[in-house]
């Protein structure tokens, strides 16, 4: 390891012991602890995110080193690095995204390392989520931040346009707390735009975003959940009703909210009450009326097609979202009830 | 260089997660960073609940701590599977629920209701480590812990336990008052161990139970008053085969008794593990399972407002109206009780010979030499608060009653081992398992109970609920009605029945009933 992280070797050296004690204590305690991925998950990620660290801030790297050091000693000791694919995401936190913002690791690098290597987990494992974007993201914007509160900041913002719609609420009040040109790159919004009129409206309308890419969706929508056997949630073909906030759905014993924007769609667990309180609509002034005619959904003056057989379709509408379900669809169709103005 | 941290961490929470309808909640970004590491750097700064804290230190204990892999503090969510094993044919139990070791739960419930615990068992068996560990945990320093404990010894003065007075004041003083004492540290402490109590000399032994019950120390007239506090005993042999007999108001001062249980060779990785770190789990306790002195008072309120259900309440009143009753010991009703024949020094055997009315096998009252006293109640009952407390409910279980009761007597409730339950082969490996046979004392007590069916007809209790609603205004007539009422019970309950423990404390209650209703006869008369 020496050649290529002289600065990780010599922390290493100067602890030898006690990280020796630390790796013999997670293997006591984990069986599945498997050194040689251990070992080359040091090599391969956290020499050159130490190195990174030592190049900008050569006090920090013992930090650095250490709390890399632990934290790897869990994620291995749990099974979520190595050759299993399924955390590709976690690879691609150490590989590319902790190393590309060495001022903000050294700042707190514990935290940090912990924080960004939970909310890889995270994406990873929310249905819908494009956690491969919010990486990208991090990385292109992340240096960018002036302190490791704002870096955590700009992560929820860009955890919520990666699809984590249930985090809409609070990623809006995270956006103030970036600085406005950080903000507004954040939402992929036009360098001249003006943040008060983007913080409203992105507040405001739940089907808009100033990024013409993501707007798109608007036209499109969503498909939501898929049958459990395909790694979907629903284990029958989903009921759905409009709750206070977003749709309630059941399928089968199993109920779940529904949180939807133009980010993407969130299924929590709720409590089986929670469907029976639903209704069938909730309307706002100027909402268009909603209804299903001859196969079709009729949208106030519109009509828009639906990929589902025409029998049993049912139509739910909330002030902004219409969500469609079918007897013969594990999936809900999800849509703005009003296309919001470019 | 950070801390051991994998040796350090703490069960997750929740630690005993319960099916229940998800709560509306308002999604919180922060849980974003929340995961498998750290606690997230913008995660809920909410304090956890202290039955969480309590658990999460337990289990710490468990993992980390003292290899007690055993869960003879067992639970079930429907029913268990169960294996017979052996040429006794005694039951192996895999649990449905979230179990147990006693050799853990009892220490940290001691230390949660701060109640006097002893510790039992061979040498090297982690009891002193355990009472260590509680000392850690209530906030001290290792090192003082360590300074304060108290090592019995044969030698082993007043002045060694609680404080010397100052040499040059015993030259110079003209009174008592002018003496000042150097009141030993240990007793200002909010965790007290003693360990190998049953070294300690009788007279030293008396002046341990001025502070261990009436929390105070006295030197040369001198007061010293001690902090309420959870107190760890050790002692190799329970059964008082110390160096000295350890003096019956002390043992009956200790609130439960522990066992240690016997290393399970299949976990000596893991000892030997210690060895080669040099790891010393009482030095690694993480901060976050390390109470407060507020916190453990905080403990203490929230336990004591756990609730008892009347039918819980029942069944241990029920229970505890076995053991009192001793027909041949008394001429009067009310002195026809175990502790008198106790007092009266004739021999047990000579007593028990004139006791033949009764079904010796079936009453559970001939099992025992003694009764319950309030102090064991009391002690049960908040043991028992506890233990639901610790498993989150806010309620007692019939089984946290269940649980506790056979730690909480063991030392209290002494058998008759000539009694002809222990005569049948099935029941001989309960002369020697004491809390195997509170247990067993404890379920057919219980069975009596429903085949009584007492939770759907109890005429004692109704008439007792119904004084409990108090006296206002209740008219002569009905006075009388009520008196009518009682003795008609009363003529009914001692008609051609035999006399058992619970029927003895039922006629006993009527009677006081009678007598309050008599008075207030006489009151309204005299109005």
């Amino acid at each position: 390891m020496s050649p290529n992280a002289p600065a990780f070797a010599r922390v290493l050296a100067a602890g030898r012991d006690e990280f020796n004690a630390r790796v013999a204590q997670a293997r006591l305690r984990s069986p599945r602890f498997d050194t040689e991925v251990f070992a080359r998950f040091l090599r391969q990620r956290v020499g050159p995110l130490v190195e990174s660290v030592a190049a900008k801030s050569p006090g920090a790297a013992t930090g650095c080193a250490v709390a890399a050091f632990d934290a790897v000693l869990v994620l291995v000791a749990q099974g979520l690095v190595g050759s299993d694919r399924r955390y590709g995401l976690l690879d691609r936190t150490w590989a590319e995204l902790l190393p590309a913002m060495p001022a903000q690791v050294a700042d707190a690098p514990g935290a940090l390392i912990d924080a960004l290597s939970n909310a890889a987990i995270h994406l990873e494992r929310t249905p819908g989520a494009r956690g491969d974007a919010w990486v990208e993201r991090m990385s292109a914007l992340g240096a960018r931040t002036g302190s490791h509160g704002e870096l955590l900041a700009l992560g929820q913002v860009l955890a919520w346009t990666a699809g984590l719609a249930h985090y809409r609420e609070g990623a809006l009040l995270a956006l103030d707390r970036l600085r406005p040109e950080l903000a507004l790159a954040a939402l992929n919004a036009p360098v001249d735009a003006a943040w008060p009129e983007v913080r409203t409206r992105v507040t405001q309308e739940r089907w808009w975003s100033p990024d013409p890419a993501v707007a798109m969706r608007k036209h499109e929508g969503f498909k939501v959940g898929a049958f459990t056997g395909f790694g979907g949630a629903f284990v029958e073909p989903p009921q759905v009703r409009v709750a206070a906030e977003g749709f309630v759905v059941r399928s089968g014993e199993r109920t779940f909210r529904l949180l939807v924007d133009i980010h993407g769609w969130s299924l929590q667990p709720a409590g089986a009450t929670e469907f029976e309180g639903g209704v069938r609509e909730r309307t706002a002034p100027y909402a268009p009326p909603v209804s299903i005619v001859h196969g079709a959904l009729r949208v106030g003056g519109s009509t828009r097609a639906i990929d589902m057989p025409e029998r049993g379709l049912d139509v739910v509408a909330s002030e902004d979202s219409i969500a469609v379900s079918s007897p013969f669809s594990y999936a809900l169709r999800v849509s703005p009830r009003t296309i919001p103005a470019t | 260089m950070s801390l051991f941290k994998p040796f350090q961490r703490v069960s997750r929470a929740p630690t005993n997660p319960r099916p229940a309808e998800p709560a509306p909640r308002a999604f919180d970004v922060a849980s974003l960073y929340e995961g498998p590491l750290g606690a997230g750097a913008v995660a809920s700064t909410d304090a956890t609940p202290l039955d969480e804290k309590l658990r999460q230190a337990y289990f710490w204990i468990v993992n980390s701590a003292i290899i007690s892999p055993h869960y003879d503090v067992e639970y079930n969510e429907g029913p268990p599977q169960s294996y017979i094993v052996g040429d006794h044919k005694r039951p192996l139990t895999l649990p449905s629920a979230q179990s147990y070791s006693s050799y853990v739960l009892l220490p940290l419930l001691t230390f949660a209701t701060r109640r006097k615990c002893l510790l039992v068992g061979g040498p090297g068996r982690g009891k002193t480590a355990s009472a260590i560990l509680m000392g850690v945990l209530a906030g001290y320093p290792l090192r003082e812990v360590r300074r304060a404990m108290q090592h019995g010894h044969p030698q082993m003065t007043i002045a060694d336990l609680l404080g010397n007075p100052l040499p040059a004041d015993l030259v110079s003083a003209q009174s008592m008052d002018a003496i000042r004492i150097a009141w030993r540290n240990w007793l200002s402490m909010r965790v007290k161990i003693i360990d190998e109590y049953n070294r300690i000399p009788t007279r030293t032994q008396s002046a341990l139970l001025t502070v261990m019950g009436d929390n105070y120390a006295e030197v040369l007239n001198h007061i010293f008053e001690c902090p309420e506090s959870a107190w760890y005993l050790t002692a190799n042999d329970d059964r008082g085969g110390g160096t000295y007999q350890v003096i019956e108001a002390l043992r009956d001062r200790i609130d439960v008794v522990v066992p240690a249980l016997a290393f399970n060779p299949r976990f000596l990785d893991q000892l030997l593990s210690r060895i080669e770190q040099n790891l010393k789990p009482e030095e690694l306790v993480p901060q976050e399972i390390v109470f407060t002195e507020a916190e453990v008072d905080r403990l203490g309120s929230q336990i004591r407002a756990i609730e008892l259900p009347v039918p819980v309440r029942r069944r241990l009143e029920f229970f505890a109206s076995q053991f009192e009753l001793m027909e041949g010991a008394g001429a009067q009703f009310e002195t026809m009780t175990k502790d008198v024949a106790r007092m009266s020094g004739v021999e047990w055997s000579e007593i028990t010979a004139g006791d033949d009315g009764r079904d010796r096998l079936k009453d559970l009252g001939c099992q025992t030499r003694n009764g319950l006293s309030v102090r064991n109640l009391m002690t049960l009952m908040i043991y028992a608060k506890g233990l639901a407390f610790f498993r989150g409910n806010p309620s007692v279980d019939l089984e946290d009653l269940r649980q506790v009761l056979p730690f909480v007597l063991q030392d209290k409730l002494h058998p008759d081992l000539e009694a002809p339950f222990f005569a049948l082969p099935e029941n001989g490996a309960y002369k020697t398992d004491r809390l195997g046979w509170l247990r067993r004392l404890f379920d057919l007590s219980c069975e009596e109970y429903d085949r009584l069916d007492l939770d759907r007809d109890d005429p004692v209790g109704d008439l007792g609920a119904e004084f409990d609603r108090g006296l206002d205004d209740l008219s002569e007539r009905d006075t009388r009605a009520r008196l009518v009422r009682i003795e008609k019970l009363v003529a009914e309950r001692v008609r051609g029945r035999k006399l058992y423990g619970h029927l003895y404390d039922d006629l006993l209650k009527l009677k006081y009933l009678h007598q309050r209703y008599t008075n207030y006869l006489h009151w309204l008369r005299a109005q």
